[in-house]
């Protein structure tokens, strides 16, 4: 091998497997000629330096280059961010203010609800209806609760009605409290829906 | 899971997966576009020109077939381009050997001797990189930091095995011969000595 031959495979010198012959062939003939020694050593001492330039990643400490790239594809595609990451995107005010409508609509149905039950002089009112409804039970029964009523003292009050009571509250019409009451869970759901909504389509 | 079952599940619509992905290689993208920067003042870019790469990478992800490339080929090809098309648009604003990081320090003297040395060594081999046309420069970075094979290194640049060999051994020459005027100065030899002690 000639001298020039030898100083063009400097460059792949570090390329080539440990055993391969061009390898072996340049290791020869360095070893007799100090000319292309000499060269071979710069050649060495600059590949030991083009190493000395590398960056080491880690330099910058933690990067937030994966969750930048994130957000971005969120942005353009806000569809795609998970319902978890999504909820908390919405507004505190406006989550404060569906938070309080639905702590009012909860208030106004407990209320109702207590008043629908201790709501006084309900008994005699279904009484006072069970009057109106002649006709449609038959004469004798109707005849015998209010025998019954009138006659004894005993059963003055309560239970008496309660033979006839069943049948008439299916037909009196609801009272303001029932009104409440239904209004109030409609606001509940209504209230509920529309957070579900808006942690689905809000960014 | 493998990178080929990660992407085949992001292209199903598992989006956050692509952020497993990106950790996967970010390091290695981060060093090759750092070193593909020319001058300490676009360095600080490094992180952005590689979330454009990512984020570049996720919009054409349909259009990735594994069986033409490796991800990771395909991904160094994409930050590649990135900074050239940088570097492009920098050209008008030309950067200066002022800001390029070698400029003579003045704090020389309170810094110890070694790394000073030091330091001067990297900036020089920076340098000397830097002042490679581009395709040798890519070459080298990817062979000697991202130490990809030829093959590899051939596919990202569009190349054949065999010019990517002759492209690398411009590279070295070039930077050995940049590099020549340094070992030549007493003051490398003074730094051999301290290395060997
Ligand atoms: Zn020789």
């Amino acid at each position: 091998m000639k001298c020039n031959e030898v100083q063009e495979r400097f460059g792949e010198y570090n390329d080539l497997p440990v055993h391969d012959l061009r390898r072996q062939r340049i290791d020869e003939h360095i070893r007799h000629c100090s000319d292309c020694a000499e060269e071979f050593r710069i050649w060495e001492e600059s590949a030991d330096l083009i190493k000395t330039g590398i960056f080491a990643a880690g330099a910058l400490g933690e990067s937030r280059i994966a969750s930048n790239v994130m957000s971005r594809i969120y942005m353009d595609e806000s569809w795609r961010i998970p319902v978890a990451d999504r909820t908390y995107n919405i507004s505190s005010k406006m989550r404060r203010n569906l938070t309080a409508v639905m702590a009012f609509c909860l208030t106004m149905f407990i209320f109702s609800f207590i008043y629908s039950i201790i709501q006084p002089g309900q008994p005699q009112e279904t009484t006072q209806s069970g009057n109106e409804l002649k006709g449609m039970f038959p004469a004798d029964m109707i005849q015998d609760a209010h025998s019954i009523s009138s006659k004894s003292s005993i059963f003055e009050g309560v239970p008496v009605a309660s033979i006839t009571a069943p049948n008439v509250l299916r037909i009196e019409p609801p009272s303001y409290p029932h009104y409440w009451m239904a209004l109030s869970i409609f606001g509940v759901i209504f209230g509920l829906l529309t957070m579900n909504w808006l942690s689905r389509i809000k960014y | 899971m493998t990178d080929s079952q990660l992407i085949r599940e992001i292209k199903d619509g598992n989006v956050q997966l692509y952020s497993e992905l990106m950790l996967r290689y970010e390091r290695k993208i981060l060093s090759f576009v750092y070193h593909m920067l020319k001058g300490a003042q676009m360095e600080i870019h490094a992180e952005d020109l590689c979330a454009e790469t990512f984020y570049k990478a996720y919009r054409s992800l349909q259009t990735f077939r594994e069986v033409e490339a490796s991800f990771s080929t395909w991904l160094y090809t994409i930050a590649r381009n990135t900074v050239l098309s940088e570097l492009r648009k920098q050209r008008s604003g030309k950067v200066s050997l002022e800001e390029s990081g070698i400029t003579p320090q003045s704090s020389f003297e309170s810094l110890p001797e070694q790394t000073i040395l030091r330091n001067e060594k990297v900036d020089l081999v920076r340098e000397a990189i830097r002042n490679l046309p581009e395709k040798q420069r890519s070459a080298l970075i990817l062979r000697e930091y991202e130490q990809l094979d030829y093959q590899e290194i051939a596919n990202i640049l569009g190349q054949t095995v065999s010019s990517v060999k002759s492209l690398l051994f411009r590279a070295r020459a070039s930077v050995k011969t940049q590099l020549e005027s340094y070992f030549a100065e007493p003051v490398y030899e003074e730094y051999k000595g301290m290395n060997h002690r």
